[in-house]
């Protein structure tokens, strides 16, 4: 029979250290919840919060729903962060203005890889170096968008050297992305195709960045079913009937879920593998769960 | 020859919008049409769905003696891809070198954030102008990363217009203040540009205005070229023959993502052809009825009750699980009929309950099929 694996051992309490955390993941994991649930869970532990986000804040509001009282939600735009960060470069937000209001420029800010990406990381560096937040996190695009953006600020350093814009870059990686400046924390689902996609983002990752994730969250992880029901099934399953060929479907079904248990060790191990500091999976529910209660998961430290 | 007809499927991430549309390339390709499926997204879940090591070029991808020699499949590594378009841009060998030695190319290419765009307007268009296909089907990146992707060939329009990139390639020259002395510029238009001209200088520092203005020197060498390509792609997207599928999935974020897409969309004057809901889940499958049935009627004595009892908890289990995701999947149709635009067709595929990616693509195939769409 498949070997059932039963529920992990309850992780122990896990701290995360750094001022700036990056959610990452697969589309659809469930990141921008768990990355809510950070931020609330870091404002109940007594920290002032803020919960990062890029795209229009809906995704995020939708994950915080009304628990919007703990912490800030901060959404940062494309266009404001651009004029912000040639701002402080030319001691001036007019010139900034003037600069970007320039037709050529605009087009040019429209259409060139990277500039987007790296106005927005300058805002999170602005922001951690206001020190108003204790805990910043920020939800990352998914899991290969997420290491080009990171990516972004040591690109601009080379390419652009000792200029205004090059030391900006530098600043950036060095107050945010550098190893002990930031942690990142990788979602996952117990199945084959995500947890195939997290290795080859916790690789690059530790590749490229030469960073670990200090958290591996398995989501939507299901209880095992009863061990009898796979016996059950298989003895029912070799008669000739109506009733033997709903066993056999029945079987396929409980084979999966079982395979499902066991993507659920393999991302455990693949976390420990690529020296994650924590891993911890998060239990499926019929509803998308609401941050505050995924904050509450996150404190207890519970496997699911 | 029949002209290559596009499909484009867009979708929130976490739908199974690669499964599903490798499924419907694989149901085409049954129907005996000439299939590609082109993934955008930079992770390797096409390769692993398929079971094929898709790399650079178009594979054959084998799913059995109705659909071999039908199906391609092509992922396309985003660095690799780069230098390829760079290579089909630029004809002439000197040029190409002179680019792809410029720090800014290299740098900002292999920084890979937001080059995708670039590259999958390339390949698109280099494969739909093979003729090699009846139908191409591209798969592309998450939610609101697949609209930059539309409307990239009117950004990329908007930049290589003439003025604007002979602008940007002649900066370097007036970001050196020799030059500027030389030639005093008069008038308060021009003196407004060359301050903007020197603030730009003091942003980017010379070497990187140096390196930006010989790449944008570079692009006005093939601007024509590029150009057309841009406004080829323009067409095509916006061809009457063309069609988008919105793939959602019954939960909260899922359908937001169809609505933000749906109305993207429209306001791009483009309307999805379907909305595709995946993993709706129907009622309990015939199987599992028959066994509660046998099991509440006292059948199934040949095993013993420990086991009995743990089949009915199973059975129970699963059962409660089929109420509650047929019901959001209702919900979710309810929606879907209000969010889709008219003409709008909305197609249900089933959850299913395999783990194989092979499998689900197998499953969601025959489903296209059923669903008249193949």
């Amino acid at each position: 029979m498949p070997s059932i694996v039963t529920a992990s051992p309850p992780a122990p309490p896990f701290h995360l250290k750094a001022p700036v955390v990056f959610v990452t993941g697969k589309g659809g994991v469930g990141k921008t919840t768990v990355a809510a649930g950070l931020a609330i869970q870091a404002a109940r532990a007594g920290q002032t919060a803020a919960l990062v986000e890029f795209d229009d804040g809906q995704a995020g509001a939708r994950a915080l729903g009304r628990d919007v009282s703990e912490i800030a939600h901060v959404v940062v735009i494309y266009d404001k962060a651009l004029v912000e960060a040639l701002a402080s470069v030319l001691g001036s937000r007019i010139l900034a203005r003037a600069i970007v209001s320039q037709r050529a420029i605009r087009r040019m800010v429209r259409a060139v890889p990277a500039l987007r990406e790296f106005a927005l990381l300058e805002r999170v560096r602005a922001l951690a170096a206001e020190h108003k937040y204790q805990r910043i996190v920020v939800d990352l695009p998914s899991s290969g968008h997420a290491l080009d953006w990171l990516r972004v600020p040591k690109a601009f350093e080379r390419f652009l050297g000792n200029s205004p814009l090059g030391n900006m870059g530098k600043s950036i990686h060095r107050e945010i992305v550098a190893p002990g400046r930031a942690e990142i924390v990788v979602v996952t689902l117990a199945e084959p195709l995500v947890v195939k996609e997290t290795e080859e983002l916790c690789r690059r990752m530790r590749s490229e960045l030469g960073i670990a994730p200090a958290l591996v969250v398995v989501n939507r992880t299901v209880v095992a079913d009863p061990e009898g029901a796979w016996s059950a099934a298989k003895e029912l399953s070799t008669s000739e009937d109506g009733v033997g060929a709903a066993a056999r479907e029945l079987l396929q079904i409980i084979e999966a879920r079982a395979e499902q248990a066991e993507d659920t060790a393999y991302a455990f191990g693949l976390a420990r593998a690529m020296d994650a500091g924590h891993v911890m999976s998060l239990p499926d529910t019929p509803n998308d769960p609401v941050a505050s209660q995924v904050a509450q998961w996150l404190s207890s430290g519970a496997s699911g | 020859m029949s002209k290559t007809r596009l499909t484009v499927s867009v979708g929130g991430g976490g739908v199974g919008k690669t499964t599903t549309s490798a499924a419907l390339a694989l149901a085409m390709a049954r129907s005996h049409k000439r299939t590609l499926v082109i993934t955008v997204d930079p992770a390797r879940r096409l390769a692993d769905a398929l079971g094929a090591q898709v790399g650079q070029q178009a594979v054959p991808v084998s799913f059995g003696p109705d659909s071999d020699g039908w199906l391609y499949a092509r992922m396309p590594d985003p660095r690799a891809s780069l230098d390829d378009f760079a290579t089909w841009l630029f004809e002439d060998p000197v040029r190409r070198k002179h680019l792809m030695d410029n720090p800014a190319y290299r740098e900002l290419g292999d920084s890979l954030a937001g080059v995708h765009e670039l590259v999958t307007i390339g390949l698109l268009q280099h494969e739909v102008d093979s003729g090699k296909y009846d139908e191409v089907v591209l798969d592309t990146a998450p939610s609101r990363h697949a609209l930059a992707f539309l409307t990239y060939p009117g950004r990329l329009l908007g930049l290589l217009e003439a003025r604007s990139l002979a602008w940007l390639a002649a900066l370097a020259h007036v970001a050196d203040v020799s030059n500027l002395e030389e030639h005093p510029r008069t008038g308060l238009l021009e003196w407004g540009r060359s301050k903007v001209e020197a603030l730009v200088g003091k942003v980017v520092g010379l070497e990187g205005l140096r390196n930006l203005s010989a790449l944008f020197g570079d692009m006005v060498a093939v601007r024509e070229r590029w150009a057309g390509l841009a406004r080829r792609t323009n067409t095509m997207l916006r061809d009457p023959t063309t069609r988008y599928f919105i793939i959602g999935a019954p939960t909260g974020g899922a359908m937001a993502d169809v609505s933000y897409l749906a109305n993207n969309l429209s306001r791009h004057g483009l309307n999805p052809s379907a909305i595709v809901l995946n993993r709706a889940e129907q009622d309990a499958p015939e199987s599992e009825q028959v066994l509660r049935r046998t099991l509440d009627n006292g059948g199934a004595d040949r095993i013993d009750a420990t086991m009995r009892d743990a089949l009915r908890t199973m059975l129970q289990t699963l059962g409660a699980e089929h109420t509650e995701r047929s019901e959001a999947a209702r919900k979710a149709c309810e929606r879907l009929q209000a969010i889709a635009p008219a003409g709008t067709s909305i197609v249900r595929l089933p959850f299913v309950h395999r783990n194989e990616p092979r499998a689900i693509v197998v499953a969601l195939a025959d489903a296209w099929k059923a669903a008249g769409i193949d």
